[in-house]
């Protein structure tokens, strides 16, 4: 198995090959990816309102979105007024900084980790384990990519990619028991070793799915009982949660929850849904309010539905781009259709105007969003951006190419002498070094892994067709 | 500037000079006709949670359904078993050897809870469309007693189920909106899962491998 800790900073497209190099990702994550478009087409079309609760959802998300100072500091008062802490981070840095203070100070060794977006967002566990405390993911699938020293592949199921062969050979190796490819025998041991880290752990992390504005509630949804107990296990409990969670009022809850499950695994309902209501002293609790990057989404009116979404994982499971390349190649935590609608407000322009381009734009995404968020024309507005506001990544041989195409895509007669220069030196260069299939010039490489370029025609279809009328 | 007004600063510059006029949409999320009422809501009930793996028996009285216990008790290799203190949580038990009983103290930490096998614990309702119990733990202890057995009895009476969690929602808003109520409370739709490995289901991955409701007609 390969190291895939980072691929930012990649272009798109050597990290999609990066992606693929895993022998097995590709037939697992297709049969995965399928099985889950299945079950949840299968668990939407048995609710007549699918599209009532999508629109209502979106509305919410709307008005969430449109009031979220008021809501943040209502939700801020109500943690308090259940006896919470609340503590505000502009970036990855100072969140981290909240949790490695709050760690030091009552001197935790082990931190348990429930599955959260937002901690591998602001790569938490690398933080962790640099200030020397040991940070146990135990959500089954992140505990097993943390085991491989790679990063999750998808939003729901972070070791899809991974066969049970793999995983024996990885728990051989890594835990010293002796090999087996029976999920049962691998998961029992898991259970067995992070049911010991539960019991010594001193803080225990999570994320947030919803935050409920008026009565401070921190919904966390999972199928594993892990998230219950890492949030209750340990003496202290830490939960991690990007300003665009919340909601308005318990009442906004039951649709979401619906959505949720159906869409990301075809359930009626999760298995947990835990609805925390602060903390019985001497236990502690503290709620991180992450911005990093989201407030540029808020105000880039455009991309602004970006912070609608609940990370069901559903237009991932649908893309035609993300089946074939996998999670890693979208370079961060956030892969996927979404991601590319995400990620190049997070992190530098210059690192990520690349995955905008990553899409066919067939809008499967925008139809399996469960609240509706319009992701084809988020994608052309950041494409639009990446234009206008080109990235040194962008050669100048290829800004140079598209001038001049737009130039000749300007009138007929333009277009003319591009067709009639552009086969004379087709021709030309045809002549000089006679094309090789499979032996591509370097300049056309990556575009030649994919296709055949044809042969040059010693004339064109227009005049081909003039000879033919005359 | 501290990063909480610089984040407020943010979001408030962001949306300055936007029109509020919006409303919050209200919504029903089971209109009239959307979901057959069943004839016998258990039934509907028990089917959903068997989907889900979990297990479902109806009794008519707390002395049947103690017998039942007593039978998995026994199944189970007559493990420790700890219980929520309530009258009918309590009923269930007594029909067990007493030695092997005690009811969940609030005093007792992680550790303790983790060498108890067999949890029994009261639910507070039963969604017959999801066949999900609520549970509404009242302090740490028995918060950690849904997690920490290897397997989970849920009682209820029948005043408890309902068809959806629209309709008791109110009653869930309410017990959040309470702020002297702290803690947690949580929905159980089947046995702890995983499908992480390539998609095949397994039970037990960290909270309990079987899930038991019993239902009592009457008492």
């Amino acid at each position: 198995m390969q190291d895939h800790g980072s691929t930012i900073g990649m272009e798109f497209d050597s990290a999609a090959t990066t992606g693929l190099a895993e022998p097995h990702a590709p037939p697992i994550l297709t049969v995965a990816m399928t099985r889950a478009v299945h079950s949840k087409a299968v668990a939407s079309s048995r609710i007549p309102q699918w599209e009532m609760w999508r629109s209502t959802a979106h509305a919410i998300k709307a008005w969430t979105v449109a009031h979220l100072d008021r809501l943040l500091v209502q939700f801020e008062q109500q943690i308090v007024a259940r006896g919470g802490h609340v503590l505000w981070a502009e970036d990855a840095q100072q969140a981290n900084a909240h949790i490695l203070e709050i760690a030091r100070g009552r001197g935790v060794r082990t931190v348990v980790k429930a599955k959260s977006m937002a901690t591998e967002e602001i790569a938490l566990n690398h933080a962790l384990q640099d200030a020397g405390i040991r940070s146990m993911e135990t959500d089954l699938g992140e505990y097993i990519v943390q085991l491989a020293g790679q990063r999750p592949i998808h939003l729901v199921g972070p070791a899809m990619h991974l066969s049970a062969a793999d995983i024996g050979k990885l728990f051989a190796e890594k835990l010293g028991m002796p090999y087996t490819e029976t999920p049962e025998a691998l998961i029992a041991e898991a259970r067995k070793r992070l049911r010991q880290d539960y019991l010594d752990a001193g803080m225990g992390i999570s994320g947030v799915n919803f935050g409920v504005a008026e009565t401070g509630t921190l919904v966390v949804v999972e199928n594993e009982g892990n998230g219950g107990l890492s949030m209750s296990a340990p003496p202290v409990h830490v939960a991690v949660m990007g300003i665009e969670k919340l909601i308005p009022r318990m009442t906004d809850l039951p649709v979401f929850l619906n959505l949720l499950a159906r869409s990301a695994t075809g359930q009626s309902l999760s298995t947990y849904t835990h609805f925390v209501q602060g903390v019985e002293p001497p236990r502690q609790l503290y709620v991180i309010l992450l911005d990093n990057g989201r407030t540029n989404i808020l105000a880039d009116r455009a991309s602004r539905q970006a912070l609608y979404c609940i990370r069901c994982g559903a237009c991932l499971n649908i893309c035609p781009v993300y089946r074939r390349a996998g999670g890693w190649a979208y370079g961060w935590a956030y892969p996927g259709p979404i991601g590319a609608v995400i990620t190049p407000h997070l992190v530098p322009l210059e690192v990520s105007g690349e995955l905008p381009f990553a899409s066919s734009l067939c809008g499967a995404c925008q139809e399996a969003c469960p609240v509706q968020i319009d992701i084809p024309h988020q994608l052309l507005h950041l494409r639009h951006e990446a234009v206008t506001h080109p990235s040194p990544m962008k050669s100048w041989s290829e800004r140079l190419l598209w001038r001049m195409w737009s130039w000749a895509m300007r009138g007929p007669r333009r277009y003319r002498l591009a067709t009639w220069l552009g086969l004379r030196l087709g021709l030309a260069a045809a002549r000089r070094s006679p094309w090789k299939p499979g032996k591509p010039g370097k300049w056309l490489q990556a575009w030649e892994r994919g296709r055949e370029l044809p042969d040059v025609p010693a004339q064109s279809f227009k005049s081909w067709w003039r000879s033919r009328q005359s | 500037m501290s990063a909480r007004d610089a984040i407020l600063g943010r979001i408030r510059s962001a949306l300055a000079g936007e029109p509020d006029d919006r409303s919050l949409p209200g919504y029903e999320l089971w209109p009239a006709g959307t979901w057959p009422q069943p004839a016998d809501l258990f039934e509907y009930f028990c089917e959903e949670l068997r989907k889900v793996q979990g297990e479902a028996i109806r009794f008519a009285n707390l002395a049947e359904a103690g017998q039942a216990l007593a039978r998995l008790h026994q199944e189970l290799g007559s493990p420790k078993t700890a219980f929520v203190e309530n009258p009918r949580c309590r009923a269930i038990v007594s029909s067990l050897p007493a030695a092997q009983v005690q009811s969940v103290d609030p005093a007792m930490d992680r550790s303790q809870l983790a060498t108890i096998p067999l949890g029994v614990m009261p639910a507070e309702f039963l969604l017959a469309d999801t066949g999900t119990a609520v549970v509404m733990p009242r302090n740490h202890a028995e918060r950690l007693l849904c997690y920490l057995p290897t397997v989970a009895v849920l009682i209820a009476g029948r005043e408890s189920l309902a068809a959806h969690l629209s309709d008791v929602w109110d009653a869930m808003s309410a017990h959040a909106g309470n702020s002297s109520h702290r803690g947690e409370m949580l929905l159980v739709t089947g046995p702890s899962r995983t499908a992480d490995i390539e998609k095949k289901l397994v039970l037990g991955a960290h909270g309990p491998k079987r899930l038991v409701v019993m239902m009592m007609e009457e008492g």
